[in-house]
């Protein structure tokens, strides 16, 4: 069974895509989707998709830049990019920076399908990754100090929108879903929680000065408006507007 | 003629400059040499007549030393003691003889000696002598008893000859001697007066020997002259093609180096030469003089043959040819300058140019020579206009391809493939979701979105369909976004069947959704206004997103790049359509709105 995920700013192109993939025949599995990449970034290590849906255009940063960097961190996803017919020129690129394929919009559920199935013959293919053992790495030995390190590290560098667990295990040296387990074990919150809870804070903060919410967004390194608004709401209860409004007042 | 002219058109230069010079060269040549020859001519027949005169005076000099030669002689025997005793002898009757006949021819052999010439001598006396008794002149004479006139002479002679005495003593010959008075006269034709029994044909000398005391005629004394003597005055001057004659008033030629037959055709021919006192004629091609020689009555004549080429010096004719060879020389010269520096880079030039047909952009002229003259000149102009041109073609090529890519985009930007394509997966995915109503909904905007949006290609449209338009789109739109936001409209009334350019509105709207209010994540407001104002129409399109820095308006208006082309294309349309009279501004606030106003002229 392997995970497929989906990044498009568009809810209806992301369902829609949802509807066309045949699931069960394909042997595949809907782990998440993404309203843009700065959300991607922040839920890919939560959803640890095999394969991702990566639309061209998109606001605050373009699919070509996300697949950039999650290629650059997760080396063996698929990604297959949705493009336009007119953004062809970008397509071609991707393929350059190691993308699996390209679908040209509007979707054709045959090309999906045909796609799909290409791909998990390929990862089929693949020898099987050895899990990481890790009483090995307990040998290496995370301390809690590292783990401190690391929330201190978080602390001062949550406005790095690139920000993640894998951004995080890479700058540490640890391995990544080691690094996830053992962060667990020590703070009791998942990286990402953490993560969110650090900008959150510092969001309410803001709030309490009559910033405007998309300049918080991109103050906490959220640079998307509509997912910060989304996490906002998730951490507090109430939009920011509502928030704003009480501290004024 | 004019096919002529047609053709010498038709010629190239190249060729034209060798047919003119070719004509100028013989047309010179020819010129050259008749000027030439008849500056000669003239030339010739001057010298020729100085010559012939000069031949004449100098032949007229000899003649007259000759005469004078003779006439020295006459008077050393008029004064000779022998023959005047001689004479006088007669005078008293021939009774004493005091002189022999001897002795005068010996002292007149002595004064010939003196002088050159082969002269005879006569001396001549007229004596009454007693009739019937001849008296020889060596003789002495008897007492005469009845006279008789009768004539003695001496002479010293050449070959016999016998002088007539009726005809010496005539009216003819000693009555013109006679009124001399002493003086000489020169008699052309003897043959009367002697009995010649040789060949040698003479003229006489004569004159009247008179007494030195008494001044009376004593006798005569007659000196012939052989024609020989006369020949070798103008034999010296004489030749083939010059004829020399002496010849008396009658036209009779005494003697002369030619035929005699010639000369008197000649003296017919032309008989004013005996007329006159000096002649001179050039006929054809003989130079003709005539003198008469005041003593005599003889003329000379002399007739030379100009020959043109015999006279020219071969130097002379060296010289000419080598100024002719000279001209064409030069004439050549000057074509292949012509040539070198003019026709040929003309006609390289040309060839160039017809090139550029070939090629279908103008060939650079290659040429080596640095040159700054008018072809030097022409040749840079060519080159500086063939880059030009290169240039402008280079930059029409660029232009079609950017106006091309214009047009390609601004289709792209019509057709909107984008928006349609997600419209559709979005519709697609209403559909999957079974929700009937909405679908429907979704298709029908989607449909009146596009008539109106195409609207039969014309180029305006009412206010109200514009409206429309954008009610629809933003309803497509809605219906994808995540984000939530409200549309208002604020028409003035009555405005509503305007005509305006068409879809100046949707790519603003469109602008303010994606930049102003996706951005900002919070529920926002985009709001229509139009009015009237001061006889302008206003389109304001408000949105609340992010609002735009000052740079951001001047790069949108006036930038270059990608992202602001959609936008300025539209205000470019909207300033072509209304002919430059109208304006469009932005007005915002960072992080509260923005404002697009459109300024349009406004006609009921």
């Amino acid at each position: 069974m392997y995970r497929v995920m989906i990044v498009d700013d568009e809810k209806s192109n992301r369902s829609l895509l949802k509807m066309t993939i045949e699931w069960e025949r394909l042997g595949l599995e809907f782990c998440g989707e993404a309203q843009g990449s700065i959300e991607a970034i922040n839920t890919v290590d939560v959803f640890k998709p095999h394969i991702m849906f990566v639309d061209i255009k998109m606001p605050y940063m373009d699919g070509v830049e996300l697949s950039e960097k999650i290629i650059k961190e997760h080396p063996d996803m698929k990604i297959i990019v949705l493009t336009a017919m007119f953004e062809f020129e970008y397509a071609r690129r991707c393929v350059g920076i190691g993308v699996s394929d390209y679908l040209t919009k509007p979707i054709v559920k045959e090309d999906v399908n045909k796609t799909l199935e290409r791909i998990v013959k390929e990862l089929d293919e693949r020898q099987p990754e050895p899990e990481p053992e890790d009483d090995t790495l307990d040998k290496l030995t995370a301390s809690s100090s590292s783990m401190n390190r690391i929330c201190e590290y978080i602390k001062k560098n949550y406005n790095n929108s690139e920000l993640n667990l894998t951004y995080a295990a890479n700058t540490f040296n640890f391995n990544p879903s080691y690094l996830s387990r053992r962060f667990k074990e020590e703070t009791g919150m998942s990286f990402i929680d953490f993560l969110t809870k650090c900008r959150m804070e510092r969001a309410l903060e803001l709030a309490g000065k009559q910033v405007q919410m998309y300049l918080t967004a991109k103050e906490v390194g959220i640079p998307d408006p509509n997912y910060f608004s989304k996490c906002f709401k998730k951490y507090t209860g109430k939009s920011y507007t509502e928030v704003t409004k009480e501290l004024h007042g | 003629m004019k096919n002529k002219a047609r053709w010498f058109n038709n010629l190239s230069i190249k060729n034209k400059v060798q047919r003119i010079f070719a004509v100028s060269m013989i047309v010179m040549i020819l010129l050259c040499t008749l000027f030439f020859v008849s500056i000669t001519r003239i030339k010739l027949a001057r010298t020729f007549a100085d010559r012939n005169a000069d031949k004449v005076n100098a032949v007229q000099k000899s003649y007259s030393a000759v005469i004078s030669n003779v006439n020295n002689i006459s008077r050393l025997i008029m004064v000779n003691d022998s023959v005047l005793t001689y004479l006088r002898d007669d005078k008293q009757k021939a009774v004493v003889k005091k002189v022999s006949d001897d002795a005068v021819r010996a002292e007149l052999h002595r004064i010939l000696n003196s002088f050159s010439g082969r002269y005879t001598v006569f001396i001549l006396k007229q004596c009454e002598v007693p009739e019937n008794n001849p008296i020889r002149t060596d003789s002495e004479p008897e007492a005469p008893t009845k006279y008789e006139t009768r004539t003695y002479y001496v002479n010293t002679a050449i070959g016999i000859m016998k002088p007539l005495p009726d005809e010496i003593f005539s009216q003819r010959w000693y009555g013109r001697a006679e009124i001399k008075n002493g003086g000489a006269i020169v008699i052309p034709d003897n043959r009367n007066a002697f009995d010649n029994n040789t060949d040698i044909s003479t003229i006489s000398f004569t004159r009247v020997i008179n007494d030195i005391d008494t001044q009376k005629p004593l006798g005569l004394l007659v000196i012939n002259i052989p024609i020989s003597e006369l020949a070798e005055t103008y034999e010296n001057f004489a030749s083939d093609d010059c004829f020399l004659a002496y010849c008396d008033s009658e036209g009779t030629v005494i003697s002369s180096n030619a035929d005699n037959s010639v000369i008197e055709q000649l003296l017919d021919q032309y008989r004013s030469i005996t007329d006159r006192d000096s002649f001179h004629t050039i006929k054809g091609d003989r130079a003709i003089d005539g003198k008469r020689l005041t003593d005599t009555g003889f003329y000379i004549v002399c007739s030379s043959k100009i020959s043109f080429f015999d006279d020219i010096s071969r130097e002379l004719i060296v010289e000419i040819i080598g100024m002719l060879l000279l001209i064409v020389i030069m004439l050549s010269f000057i074509s292949k300058f012509i040539n070198k520096y003019i026709t040929s880079p003309v006609t390289k030039l040309s060839e160039t140019m017809l090139l550029a047909e070939e090629n279908g952009s103008p060939v650079p002229f290659q040429d080596h020579s640095e040159r700054n003259d008018e072809i030097g000149t022409l040749q840079q102009c060519y080159n500086d206009m063939a880059s030009r041109i290169d240039t402008l073609l280079e930059e029409i090529k660029i232009e079609e391809e950017q106006r091309r890519h214009a047009e390609r985009v601004a289709v792209q930007e019509q057709m909107k493939p984008h928006f349609l394509y997600n419209t559709l997966d979005t519709i697609g995915c209403m559909a999957l979701q079974n929700t009937r109503e909405e679908v429907y909904d979704a298709v029908e905007a989607l449909g009146v979105f596009y008539r109106k949006f195409l609207s039969k290609g014309s180029e305006a449209i009412p206010i109200k369909d514009e409206i429309t338009i954008i009610q629809k789109y933003i309803k497509l739109l809605k219906l994808r976004n995540d984000t939530e936001f409200d549309d208002e409209y604020d028409i003035e009334e009555g405005l509503e069947n305007m005509m305006i350019a068409k879809l100046i509105l949707q790519p603003f709207v469109e602008n303010s959704i994606q930049h102003g209010i996706i951005p900002k994540g919070e529920p926002g407001i985009i709001r229509i206004s139009i009015y009237s104002e001061n006889n302008r129409m206003h389109i304001k399109v408000y949105d609340s997103g992010i609002g735009m820095e000052q740079e951001q308006i001047d790069a949108l208006l006036n930038g270059n790049d990608e992202k602001s082309f959609g936008f300025k294309s539209t205000v470019n349309r909207i300033k072509s359509f209304y002919k430059g009279n109208a304006f469009v501004t932005i007005n915002s606030n960072v992080g509260e709105f923005c404002e697009i106003d459109i300024n349009i002229p406004y006609h009921r």
